[in-house]
């Protein structure tokens, strides 16, 4: 299984990492009151029909998302290079056998799609070897992304971002700047856990910034 | 392997970060961002009052919304003192020319930023010079002296055109008004030398000389333009991929028909509905497909033709809309010089001939479909049912300037343009897209058009001293290797000089190399910014700034000046090209007086710069006043008020009215004459030349006719190699071929190929594509590791020097595999079509 070693040669990891700050930190603790927002945002991804780049994509986040009560901030927890990503079933075996299964993770504002390859891809899992899993937003500017599995490809209905679902979630051209991030998968007898996430999901400065920690 | 990710997390810019405002310099869209700049260690909060973009971060980012930093819009910066920063560039909501929307080059211009600690860490950072057997590192002192020296001997000994150099003359990054001036002043005022070219090309000319010799300056459009008209005409460019912005923020949504109230208010009683589109490209490109996705298939054409056929298909459609009587005649009895139409029209229409033989030949040359060529000038010029003339926009870019004969491809677009009248109202246009923006200003070109092919001059020996800025000829230039040849064989004879002169002072060196280039030697200088395959045969190396490491100016495809603010040091002791030009000048004049020549004194005088604003003003009063205005004029602007302008700046030419400064949003509205001594424009005749000799004999020894493109990298991918996102996508150049010719050639995706023909060669890995028919190649352009420029001939349309690099002939050899790349990429085409 692959990890966070997707960081480039030359690079020197504590320095492209950014350092997630104290005041975020407390952040982390005071999404309490996310329910309404929540609720809105479960909706399975979009159908693959073309929506006009102008107008919001089908199922979206709230528009206008309910406000964050202000709380009083939950005490900072200590640093750590690793985000506390929770271990959650998100799929059994038997979920894939259209090939694609859509929920959620790690919150119920991130769509995810589950996918069973047909072929052994490096880091897949389960008995073949060929189960992945990614984001369900677009990374460029979050519309959700529709999976052929025909073509194992993913499209993005608002600029035509499309996907490699084969080759690691690769953008094969459109103007995202990422490909989609992948889930870190493990499978226990017939269930599929998800344990963490690589790279930035859509729409956030940190993947659990909606989760309480 | 995986492909590269970046952390799951960022730092957001605290309420209280730098900010400054600029526009990508990539290409010639323009697009508004702004620059974020706070120290490390620090971060914003997640409430819209506790960060700088005052985005709620507290919920998600809603989609389309532009509030969102994605990773590759941030790095952390080293100032020259030490101090590291974090910078984020997001896109501008406010600017109206991308409203909040970034392309895959423009998304990662944080990702681009100068960091010694990542892989943009290999930027040039100071001077080198050649000295025994390697470049080595010295102070600009040195370097600049010896190559003032060798400038200086060269010019007294055998005279101004001795010097050569090949440099940008465009807008954005590598160049703006600022350094254009500075590039200008030193070449045509202190050199004066004829023997200078273009970064992309082997003389010093225009790529549309027939649209500004028929009176009509090629940006005289708005994109809001592309919002109001009936049908685009996208001729020979592949907007979705290379002016994405342009394409998806203005000519999408009309396609879509989310414009029609907008057409409704600016055309006031008009039959408006959603646009139309004909694409015209030999290529089933990424444009045609999203736009038949995006669209409608029945509001999309795409004219698939033979290669090289463009003025025969523009002929002939302007022939029919002649015959059907759907031309313009207000338009032509008004605004046309009159002795210009009989020649057009026995010469590009053919009146000679009946319009069923016309458009037989039409149909044998461009293998199009008479109902296509039919439809087509209908969607461009039937009336409508209500009797009002449907507007349209003509865009073309590279598949007509690099296309078979630059100035009869450029002049029969603008034919159809002028025939249908669609000049100065909104929702017309004709004009080149652009590659990259413009920022052009210098003192007049001494030499004579057509200008001297200074590639095959070099490879015959001429020059003594090649200056090459900004641009990398060894990849980029037409049959480049040839020009590799040329640089390896003569900069080999200096360098051997310089090797046997090793520990001689740079007086003595100067007069060795001098010596040497009696020998055949060439002496190179270059000026960038990377280490590139030009940088490796310079005998000097000069470290250039970049964009944001120095401000400066320049328009966009409309014409848009803005100011480029810079937010961080250049590396090293890298400076900007303007301030390089000042500094060798100076140090030339110095020579000149110790020598008492009085002459190169004032020619090398007057470039004690010291500020970008301060080369911005003088290269401003070098524009003539008047009505008819070039169209970068800039005189009576300044920084001061570009800055309080913002991202929308003001669309050139710019005219002071009552003191103030005023911009025009399109050319020829009220009447406003055409750019001709008469006021009028001019029809140009165009008959369609057929191949050259020196192209046919390629087509005929070889099977497949080559052509080539970009995709959504940028131009060599000079910065792409060192952002990971986009150098693991494309490590190597691909061919795109069909699947009857790959199942022919025994080829599947990914399998490794060499192309070649009698100019030479080229490597590349495979890509099964439904772009391209049988027996057409395409192959990424100027890609650093391979380039198939290896592979275009040193043809040239005569009249303005202008190649035609589009179009080549090879035979195909398949090498074998890599067996990593298998586990790197994706071989699914960029058209998004797959092949099963
Ligand atoms: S469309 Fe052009 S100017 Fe705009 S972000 Fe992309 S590369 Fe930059
Ligand atoms: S949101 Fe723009 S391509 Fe997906």
């Amino acid at each position: 299984m692959e990890d966070q070693g997707a960081t480039p040669p030359n690079e020197v990891a504590g320095a492209q990492q950014p350092r997630l700050g104290r005041r975020s930190f407390l952040k982390l603790g005071s999404v309490g009151s996310a329910a309404a927002v929540l609720a809105a945002c479960s909706a399975p991804p979009a159908p693959p029909t073309a929506v006009p780049p102008t107008a919001p994509p089908a199922p979206t986040v709230s528009a206008a998302p309910t406000p964050v009560a202000a709380t009083e901030p939950a005490p900072a927890p200590a640093f750590s290079d690793v985000l506390p990503y929770p271990r959650l079933k998100i799929a059994t075996l038997s979920d894939l056998q259209k090939g694609v299964f859509s929920t959620t993770y790690p919150d119920q504002f991130s769509p995810v799609q589950v996918i069973k390859l047909g072929t052994k891809t490096v880091g897949g899992v389960g008995p073949d070897g060929d189960i992945v899993a990614y984001s369900g937003l677009c990374t460029h500017m979050g519309c959700p992304v529709s999976y052929d599995p025909a073509t194992k490809v993913f499209m993005c209905p608002c600029h035509y971002s499309h996907f490699d679902a084969a080759a690691d979630a690769m953008l094969i051209s459109g103007p995202a700047t990422q490909h989609l991030p992948r889930l870190v998968l493990e499978v226990e007898g017939q269930d599929i856990y998800a344990v963490s996430v690589q790279g930035l999901i859509y729409g956030r400065p940190h993947n659990l910034s909606l989760t309480e920690l | 392997m995986p492909v590269h990710r970046p952390a799951d997390r960022l730092v957001l810019p605290p309420a209280d970060a730098e900010k400054f405002q600029t526009v990508c310099h990539y290409c010639i869209v323009g697009c508004g961002y702004h620059v974020y700049k706070w120290p490390e260690g620090q971060t914003g909060g997640l409430r819209p009052e506790e960060n700088a973009l005052g985005v709620d971060y507290t919920s998600p980012v809603a989609p389309l919304s532009a509030g969102w930093i994605a990773p590759a819009h941030h790095t952390v910066i080293t100032e020259r003192d030490g101090r590291r920063f974090n910078v984020a560039i997001v896109p501008d909501k406010g600017c109206v020319v991308n409203k909040g929307h970034h392309s895959g080059r423009g998304g990662t211009l944080g990702a681009s930023l100068y960091r010694p600690d990542g892989p943009t860490g290999a930027r040039l950072t100071h001077p080198l010079v050649y000295r025994a057997t390697d470049q080595t590192t010295t102070t600009w002192d040195d370097a600049l002296d010896l190559a003032a020296r060798v400038i200086y001997g060269s010019i007294q000994r055998d005279g101004n055109d001795s010097i050569f150099m090949k440099i940008f003359d465009h807008g954005g990054g590598g160049g703006g008004f600022e350094n254009n001036w500075a590039v200008g002043k030193f070449f045509f005022q202190a050199v004066q030398t004829v023997n200078c070219s273009m970064h992309n090309r082997p003389a010093y000319n225009s790529e549309v000389h027939a649209s500004r010799d028929m009176g009509v300056p090629e940006l005289n459009f708005a994109y809001v333009d592309a919002e109001l008209t009936d049908t685009m005409v996208l001729w020979g460019c592949n907007s979705y991929e290379t002016q994405t912005n342009f394409y998806l923020v203005h000519m999408l949504p009309n396609l879509q028909g989310t414009t029609v109230k907008d057409k409704e208010a600016a055309r006031p009683g008009e039959q408006v509905g959603p646009g139309r589109m004909i694409i015209i490209d030999p290529r089933r490109t990424a444009t045609v497909v999203v736009s038949e996705q995006a669209g409608s298939k029945d509001r999309v054409l795409h004219l698939q033709l033979n290669p090289g056929t463009d003025i025969a298909l523009a002929n002939a459609l302007a022939r029919i809309i002649y015959e059907r009587q759907w031309h313009d005649k207000d338009f032509l009895a008004n605004r046309i010089e009159a002795e210009t139409v009989q020649p057009f029209l026995d010469q590009s229409l053919q009146m000679d001939k009946s319009l069923d033989e016309v458009l037989a030949e039409a149909e044998r040359i461009t293998g199009l479909s008479r109902a296509q060529l039919e439809q087509a000038a209908s969607w461009i010029a039937e009336p409508k049912t209500d009797g009002s003339r449907p507007r349209a926009m003509f865009f073309y870019e590279k598949g007509i300037i690099w296309g078979l004969k630059n100035y009869q491809n450029v002049g029969s677009i603008v034919n159809l343009a002028l025939l249908t009248g669609n000049f100065g109202k909104p929702g017309t246009g004709c004009g080149r897209l652009g590659g990259h923006q413009e920022g052009y200003v210098r003192p007049g070109y001494p030499g004579p058009r057509p200008a001297p092919y200074i590639d095959d001059l070099l490879s015959q020996g001429q020059g003594n001293v090649f200056y090459v800025v900004g641009c990398n000829p060894a990849v980029t230039t037409l049959n480049a290797q040839r020009m590799r040849e040329t640089l390896q064989t003569r900069g080999k004879v200096v360098r051997d000089a310089l090797d046997a002169n090793f520990a001689a002072d740079n007086a003595a060196k100067a007069r060795a190399v001098l010596e040497a280039i009696d020998q055949g030697g060439l002496f190179i200088i270059v000026q960038d910014i990377y280490p590139t395959q030009t940088t490796r045969f310079a005998h000097v190396v000069f470290p250039a700034a970049a964009w944001g490491e120095s401000p400066i100016t320049s328009i966009n495809g409309e014409r848009r000046l803005r100011l480029y603010e810079q937010f961080m040091d250049p590396p090293g002791i890298a400076e900007p090209d303007w301030k390089i030009f000042g500094m060798l000048a100076q140090r030339i004049k110095a020579l000149a007086e110790a020598d008492g020549n009085a002459d190169l004194v004032r020619r090398f005088s007057g470039f004690e710069w010291q500020t970008a604003e301060e080369v911005f003003l003088e290269g401003g009063e070098s524009f003539a006043d008047g009505v008819k205005a070039s169209t970068e004029r800039y005189k009576g602007v300044d920084y001061a008020f570009l800055k309080a302008a913002g991202n929308n700046g003001i669309q050139t030419p710019v005219t002071i009215v009552n003191g103030k400064p005023e911009g025009r949003v399109r050319y020829f509205e009220n009447g406003e004459p055409f750019y001709t001594e008469s006021g009028k424009a001019k029809l140009l005749p165009t008959p369609w030349p057929g191949f050259p000799a020196v192209l046919q004999a390629q087509i005929d020894k070889y099977p497949y006719f080559l052509t080539n493109g970009r995709n959504n990298n940028w131009q060599t991918l000079y910065n792409d190699i060192h952002i990971p996102f986009h150098a693991e996508r494309t490590p190597m150049p691909y061919i795109e071929i069909s699947a009857e010719d790959a199942k022919k050639e025994g080829l599947t995706a990914g399998d490794i190929v060499q192309l070649y023909n009698d100019y030479g060669e080229a490597t590349a890995y495979t890509v099964i594509s439904t772009s391209v028919r049988p027996g057409m190649i395409f192959m990424l352009f100027a890609h650093p590791r391979s380039t198939t420029n290896s592979l275009t001939t040193p043809y040239v349309d005569p009249e303005v020097v202008i190649p035609y690099y589009k179009g080549s002939a090879v035979g195909l050899r398949k090498i074998g595999r890599l067996e990593d790349l298998d586990a790197r990429l994706t071989y699914h085409p960029t058209n998004f079509e797959t092949v099963a």
